[in-house]
């Protein structure tokens, strides 16, 4: 398409991108990079000076010798955790609802709006609405757990120290079933309706059909969206800062997002602060590395 | 005949199992949304009821009403902080972004698939990296505790989904339209304005929404760089406004629903364009 005689215009594209390029460079290359910079320095708080450090803080992380980076490597693996659990979770429950919503059936619109909602509530609202559900005085979780005969006393789910953080994995997996099931239910509905008409002539059964012919075509859409949904909640905040406790030092179930975020703006060492980031940024890279060439490749074809 | 009743049996059974499993994962999407609504209707002592009921017991509106009257909820003035920033960020965002995707959509052009593969990577950016950054920016700009400061940093995370979600609907636009009109001697602008414009505004319309129901929610930056309180947006303002109620659940749960009403009600109308940007943007 963008071959044709019309579109072969010199310079218009150029024009048209260069606000774009320029907004992308002040503000998000540069801060990177600035970003960078700061993870060998020592700066303390907004405003002080900045003196390279070199590897010192990345040292000091990794070394776990002072203040937050004790929590460094405990929230380093649970960020592995996190991620898995939360996106492996959002993908096999949106896989299931998108199967079901493909098919034709009675009060279907219904049913689609009402899962679309956990998409549509803000995040602060969701994570407050999950922590009273999670109250250990009258919160629902309890009742019914108690009632069912699954805990003997209630439990404190979150917001302790030392608070585990599957609770907090059950929210992140609340609120991403919606847009996985959007985006595969959009996949699942471009497949030819005819490939399963011809399976089901050579005598396919459901379950062949799903992995000879579903899976295959909704390949493409699976990765991206797995590769997005994982950078997205490997990055995610709010859930574990509004339900972790204020100002706590060495929360267990923190993640590197959180730290960081406490590094830099609660204890005031934005250089560690970076650091924390920029590894989580290159673990992530390197997690990621494979896809992301496999995407380069398809975008220059 | 036993084979086709059978098969009906089947049939049957496998409808009954279906049904049962889409009513599963439907409660467990809204019950905490119904839960929200029976807390904010629910009074004071009711709500610690150690029995658990879904109808308030004594159904008022006390809630809302302290909600609206504490001066700590400052909903007024939080409103229409996060309508201020969300708005500009959002048509900043389009204005440059539209242009993009316009020409990502319709040309080859060197550099191209480096835009694209940077447009990808910077997904992965932590969020704290570019806060710290920014931050530090602000500082120096003396624009720490200003909308504009906040305005700055929604710009850059807005960039990469709208420039994706745009070149989507673009792509779906035929470009005979386009060439037919050229043929026929319009000019490129004139074409643009008067066809192309008009044929995508539901996808700019729909990129617009999701940018501005980004912002609106977002909750890190915004705690971060608006220390004041008269500055805050609602998202910042309602957690704040817990730490003043100590899990009095019934006004945060009545702030809740007033907080979230206005960003459902748009994420439900625009969310079938949304979807069907974010899919040819990310598919492509």
């Amino acid at each position: 398409m963008a071959n044709r005689s019309l579109f072969k215009k010199k310079l218009l594209p150029y024009w048209l991108i260069l606000p774009t390029v320029i907004a992308l460079i002040i503000f998000t290359l540069y801060p990177l990079i600035s970003g960078l910079f700061y993870s060998f320095t020592d700066i303390k708080f907004i405003g002080a000076k900045a003196n390279w450090v070199g590897l010192d803080n990345y040292i000091a992380l990794i070394k776990g010798t002072v203040g937050s980076a004790r929590f460094f490597a405990q929230s380093f693996w649970q960020t592995i955790e996190w991620t898995i659990s939360v996106v492996g979770g959002q993908f096999i429950l949106g896989l299931i609802t998108a199967l079901l919503l493909n098919r034709d059936f009675f009060g279907k619109s219904a049913f689609s709006i009402l899962i679309m909602i956990p998409w549509t509530i803000p995040s602060v609202v969701m994570s407050l609405t999950w922590q009273w559900l999670y109250d250990p005085f009258y919160g629902l979780i309890n009742f019914y757990l108690k009632k069912w005969g699954f805990i003997e006393k209630y439990v404190t789910w979150v917001g302790q120290p030392n608070s585990e953080i599957w609770p907090q994995v059950i929210v992140g997996i609340w609120r991403g079933v919606p847009f996985m099931t959007l985006m595969l239910l959009s996949g699942l509905k471009a497949i030819d309706k005819e490939l399963y008409e011809a399976a089901k002539v050579d005598g396919a059964n459901t379950l062949q059909q799903f992995i000879h012919i579903t899976l295959p075509s909704l390949k493409t859409i699976i990765v991206i969206n797995l590769m997005l949904t994982t950078m997205w909640w490997w990055n995610s905040f709010d859930i574990q800062k509004i339900m972790s406790p204020v100002n706590s030092l060495g929360y267990k179930a923190s993640t590197l997002p959180i730290l960081a975020w406490y590094e830099s703006f609660q204890w005031k060492h934005l250089g560690k602060g970076a650091a924390i980031s920029i590894i989580s940024l290159l673990v992530l890279l390197v997690i990621m590395i494979d896809r992301v060439r496999q995407e380069m490749r398809s975008v220059k074809e | 005949m036993m084979q086709i009743k059978k098969r009906h049996l089947a049939n049957f059974g496998k409808n009954v199992f279906c049904y049962a499993l889409l009513i599963a994962i439907t409660i467990f999407c809204i019950f905490p949304i119904a839960w929200i609504f029976k807390t904010s209707f629910e009074t004071p002592q009711f709500i610690r009821n150690p029995n658990i009921q879904w109808i308030p017991l004594k159904f008022t509106l006390e809630n809302y009403k302290s909600v609206l009257n504490n001066p700590n909820a400052m909903i007024g003035k939080s409103f229409m902080n996060s309508l201020i920033v969300s708005l500009i960020s959002t048509v900043i965002s389009l204005l440059i972004t539209t242009m993009a995707g316009y020409a990502l959509s319709r040309w080859n052009f060197h550099g191209k698939n480096t835009l694209n593969v940077y447009l990808l990577l910077v997904n992965m950016v932590p969020g704290t990296l570019i806060l710290i950054s920014m931050f530090i920016i602000l500082n120096k700009l003396h624009l720490i505790n200003t909308h504009i400061g906040l305005i700055l940093f929604y710009i850059s995370t807005g960039l990469t989904l709208a420039t994706w979600m745009l070149k989507g609907y673009f792509d779906s636009i035929p470009v005979d339209i386009e060439e037919q009109a050229m043929i026929d001697g319009a000019d490129r602008m004139t074409v643009i304005r008067k066809i192309i414009m008009p044929l995508a505004a539901p996808g700019i319309f729909a990129t617009g929404a999701y940018i501005f129901l980004k912002n609106w929610n977002e909750y890190m930056a915004a705690s971060t760089i608006l220390q004041k309180s008269e500055l805050r947006t609602l998202s910042v303002q309602i957690v704040n406004f817990m730490g003043f109620q100590r899990v009095e659940w019934g006004p945060i749960m009545a702030y809740s629903v007033i907080v979230m009403i206005p960003s459902s009600v748009l994420f439900i109308i625009a969310q079938k364009k949304m979807v069907a940007g974010l899919t040819a943007g990310f598919s492509k």
